[in-house]
């Protein structure tokens, strides 16, 4: 079946089963590789995107339930060649190691800034509670997001 | 200096990893690519009587299936060759794949591996090491459960006379440790993408810890000399030493080499925590004697580790740890007896500190009893025991360079240790 | 055969589909159902129902006797309302500590229910306020009470045809101060299963008798279950530190703890005491009064 949906400010057009994962589609038909697969089962927030604006796992999220939403992941962060000052201070701050992890979080982090530009420090550390960092960097990026918020 | 002491050198790939530019293997998109899946029994130890693909091999989409026979060299080891790349003849654990599948697409290749059929005997399971190191236990390997040490049954290492020191020790404590199996879940499940050119040279993209030892296995597996196989060592999503070991990649090879199509073979989750190696849960009888100071003595300890349903690197590890058996502290007399054991459970290798870490628990929760023996502070007791230049370990390296003294007064300092 | 996909735009349209099509899966938030897909443990599956865009199933409404949540509410709207929090504590509660904020903003308060783990955090909450569950069909609307809802692990007492519409939550009547508590253990703080969860509503009347006890555990037997027989302990009596240690000492012979991957039943037995005691003495205002809980 064919699902229209709008992807990092681009209306796409993609053909696919209904059992497909959002996950999925963007990888291997829309080339968006900067959404990982760590587990599909929601536990690790590598796949995690905005749909709509709301942070979700892209590995529970059927394909043709997307349409005519919005979804965003770290390239639609990048606005005229800039990064997003999240993308900026990770990288600053030493909050990225292997970086498996590191899509999934900025996309966490984009979530929380854009409802609460002001988070203590447990806020911003429930807001990355989904996004398992095996390398456990969880210090420098919640210090990396400080640094933003300050 | 001044532009680097004190300033945050952002790492060189750190930009890359938070746009989303670094490519990692999953992230390699071939023309023609073709994936793996494989197919498995649901017991953890069977002896395999058949293998039809027949009906697999019809499915539309499916490009290659191998089993055994398109294995040219199927049995492989670090120590002992003991592991086969598909079994021919025996399942050792639960979840080992027995016939890979390569198809144009994930779904294809599940449905084809629901038609592979393997007639199996179900046989007894043991898991735990003690039993399987007794007599008339269930064989993981023919000829026993005990891997062999150059003809002998463990790994022994002796210094000094142990019953002379227990004599002159003022007490003697003595403790069965165990620990649990630890996976290393690094975030990136393994993945390898293997391509073969017209002349057959192969060329593999992994995410591997060991580049070059990926490399001498493969070409022994495959039989071709090693000019023949690159490996392009890709970003790896977290290893923890967990991508140490080969997984993906010679079966990817493989099914390259036949279908003459790219193959990518990417585990899932639950495969990671199957079959996948993982820490081994080790056992640990440790006899300790030391003097009414804290000052020990003498140590005797037999250890059993827990190796799996192959050796792969579990001589190793039993060889890497006697070093380190007494971890930082001098011990003059001591006795050690190191099992590696066979169990009807996935593969174990190295996690974070090989071996080590498991022996490091039983060791340092016996100072601390020392401690509380002796009655003196916790610190102090391991202070009087450190190793330090001109020492000897067990294993008879001398020492040099040691600054484990220094690195325990300043964690002292920084701590505030005596104002607690 | 390939699967089937719909979307319907309306309740009244869902229930058409359901209705031709019983066999069809319903499709909420997707966090119970989409890994189960993933995972590979569905086989035949026919067709798929998605009720995201029905909005009417998406609403919160204060009525006088109770609170109406629809089925669609997300766990992320419920642990950011106000209303609930103030109201409705332990539904908040279990919202709010639910799974991670990827999580909650998909998963559905009514996709808790009809998923009907033995451990559902939504489950034991919804016991324990007394709550109703609106269920309709085209030929019937029903009201059934949460403890009768769940039959069996995975099962409930939904019939073909029918969707779970949404969820009543009755309010205390006037006089009666409402106590609540929602204790819960897992292995993780996010997104791990809970390992026993317990929540527990405490009526009291202005003399500080107990009027009414509820008391919803997780992960005790095969479905999220009340403690009845615990209940009882209290009911008409005056809440005190004696009647808690007693409902502790009995809680053994009313539960059989289910043993997986994220617990023994063994572990269970023991951790239930000290969350259970947590719970009724927060419930009851006890816990104020002595710092050993």
């Amino acid at each position: 079946m064919e699902v229209r949906f709008v992807l990092n400010g681009t209306e796409v057009k993609v053909d696919v089963k209904p059992t497909a994962i959002l996950t999925d589609i963007l990888r291997d038909k829309l080339g968006v590789t900067s959404v990982k697969k760590g587990c599909e089962t929601g536990d690790c927030g590598a796949c995690a995107v905005l749909l709509d604006g709301e942070l979700v796992n892209s590995c529970l999220v059927l394909a043709p339930t997307v349409a005519g939403k919005s979804v965003t992941t770290v390239e639609g962060l990048i606005v005229n060649g800039e990064i997003d000052i999240i993308q900026k201070r990770l990288a600053e701050y030493h909050g990225t190691q292997c970086g498996y992890c590191t899509p999934g979080m900025v996309m966490a982090i984009k979530a929380l800034l854009n409802k609460n530009p002001k988070p203590s420090e447990a806020e911003i550390r429930r807001a990355i509670s989904g996004n398992l960092c095996r390398c456990t960097g969880y210090q420098k990026i919640v210090e990396a997001v400080q640094s933003i918020t300050a | 200096m001044g532009k680097v002491i004190g300033h945050r050198i952002p790492l060189y790939d750190s930009y890359r990893h938070t746009t989303g530019q670094t490519r990692y293997v999953d992230d390699i998109y071939l023309p023609g690519m073709l994936y793996v899946k494989t197919a498995k029994i649901p017991v953890p130890h069977a002896r395999i009587l058949n293998i039809d693909t027949t009906a697999a091999e019809r499915v539309a989409g499916v490009a290659g299936v191998i089993t055994h026979k398109d294995v040219p060299n199927n049995y492989w080891g670090a120590f002992v060759q003991d592991q086969p790349v598909l079994p021919d003849k025996f399942v050792r654990f639960l979840g080992q794949p027995v016939v890979a599948v390569a198809a144009v697409d994930e779904d294809t290749a599940y449905e084809a591996v629901d038609k592979v059929k393997i007639d199996y005997e179900e046989l007894t399971p043991v898991f735990d090491p003690e039993e399987a190191m007794h007599p008339g236990a269930p064989e993981v390997h023919e000829g026993g459960n005990i891997a062999k040490f150059g003809g002998y049954d463990a790994m022994m290492v002796r210094l000094g006379d142990v019953e002379k020191g227990f004599a002159e020790s003022d007490y003697i404590i003595e403790h069965k440790f165990r620990t649990a199996m630890n996976e290393h879940a690094f975030l990136e499940p393994h993945c390898s993408v293997a391509e073969a050119d017209a002349s057959g040279h192969i060329t593999i993209y992994t995410a591997s810890q060991t580049t070059s030892w990926h490399q001498f296995l493969i070409c022994g597996v495959l039989g071709v000399p090693i000019n023949t196989v690159r490996i392009v060592s890709s970003p790896t999503g977290g290893g923890f030493g967990g991508k140490s070991n080969p997984a993906t990649e010679f079966v990817c090879a493989i099914l390259a080499r036949k279908t003459g199509k790219p193959v990518k073979w990417r585990w899932t989750r639950e495969e990671e925590f199957l079959i996948s190696t993982v820490r081994s849960a080790d056992i640990m009888w440790m006899k300790t004697g030391f003097k009414k100071d804290g000052t020990l003595v003498a140590r005797k300890i037999r250890y059993i580790q827990d190796t799996g349903a192959y050796n792969d690197f579990g001589t190793y590890g039993m060889m890497k740890l006697t070093s380190q058996i007494n971890g930082p502290y001098r011990i003059p007399n001591v006795w050690f007896d190191g099992y590696v054991v066979y169990t009807n459970k996935q593969v174990t290798g190295p996690m974070r500190g090989y071996s080590i870490t498991q022996s490091v628990s039983a060791n340092e929760t016996q100072m601390e009893i020392i401690a509380e023996i002796t009655g003196l502070d916790p610190i102090e007791v391991r202070m009087k025991n450190l190793l330090q230049d001109g020492d000897i370990l067990p294993t008879q390296q001398v020492l040099e360079a040691v600054g484990v003294r220094e690195t325990l007064e300043a964690v002292i300092k920084a701590s505030g240790w005596y104002n607690k | 055969m390939s699967v089937q996909y719909y979307s319907p735009g309306s309740f009244t349209e869902a229930l058409q589909v359901l209705e031709r099509n019983s066999n069809y899966t319903l499709l909420a938030g997707g966090t119970d159902v989409v890994p189960r897909l993933n995972l590979r443990q569905v086989k035949d599956l026919q067709g798929l129902i998605y009720l995201g865009n029905i909005v009417e199933m998406k609403k919160i409404v204060e009525h006088n006797e109770h609170i109406f949540i629809g089925a669609l509410v997300t766990h992320a709207r419920i642990a950011a309302s106000e209303l609930l929090k103030q109201k409705a504590y332990n539904v908040w509660y279990a919202s709010y500590h639910m799974g991670t904020p990827a999580i909650r903003n998909a998963g559905t308060i009514g996709g808790n229910l009809v998923n009907a783990s033995p451990a559902g955090d939504s489950c034991v909450a919804l016991l324990a306020a007394g709550a109703l569950a609106s269920i309709k069909s085209l030929h019937e609307n029903r009201l059934v009470p949460v403890k009768e809802f769940f039959v069996d692990k995975g099962k409930t007492v939904l019939k073909p045809g029918e969707i779970l519409y949404g969820v009543h939550l009755p309010k205390a009547a006037t006089g009666i101060k409402k106590g609540c508590s929602y204790q819960r253990i897992g292995t993780l703080k996010g997104s791990s299963t809970a390992i026993i969860n317990i929540a527990v509503e405490i009526e009291q009347d202005t003399e500080g008798m107990c009027r009414a006890c509820r008391i919803g555990a997780g992960a005790v037997a095969s479905t999220s279950v009340r403690l009845y027989s615990l209940e009882e302990i209290f009911v008409d009596k005056k809440m005190s530190w004696s009647l808690i240690e007693q409902a502790v000492n009995e809680v053994d012979a009313y539960i059989n703890p289910i043993d997986d991957t994220y617990a023994t039943a063994w572990y269970r037995r023991k951790v239930i005491k000290v969350l259970l005691k947590r719970a009724l003495a927060e419930a009851s205002g006890l816990a104020s009064e002595q710092e050993e809980v």
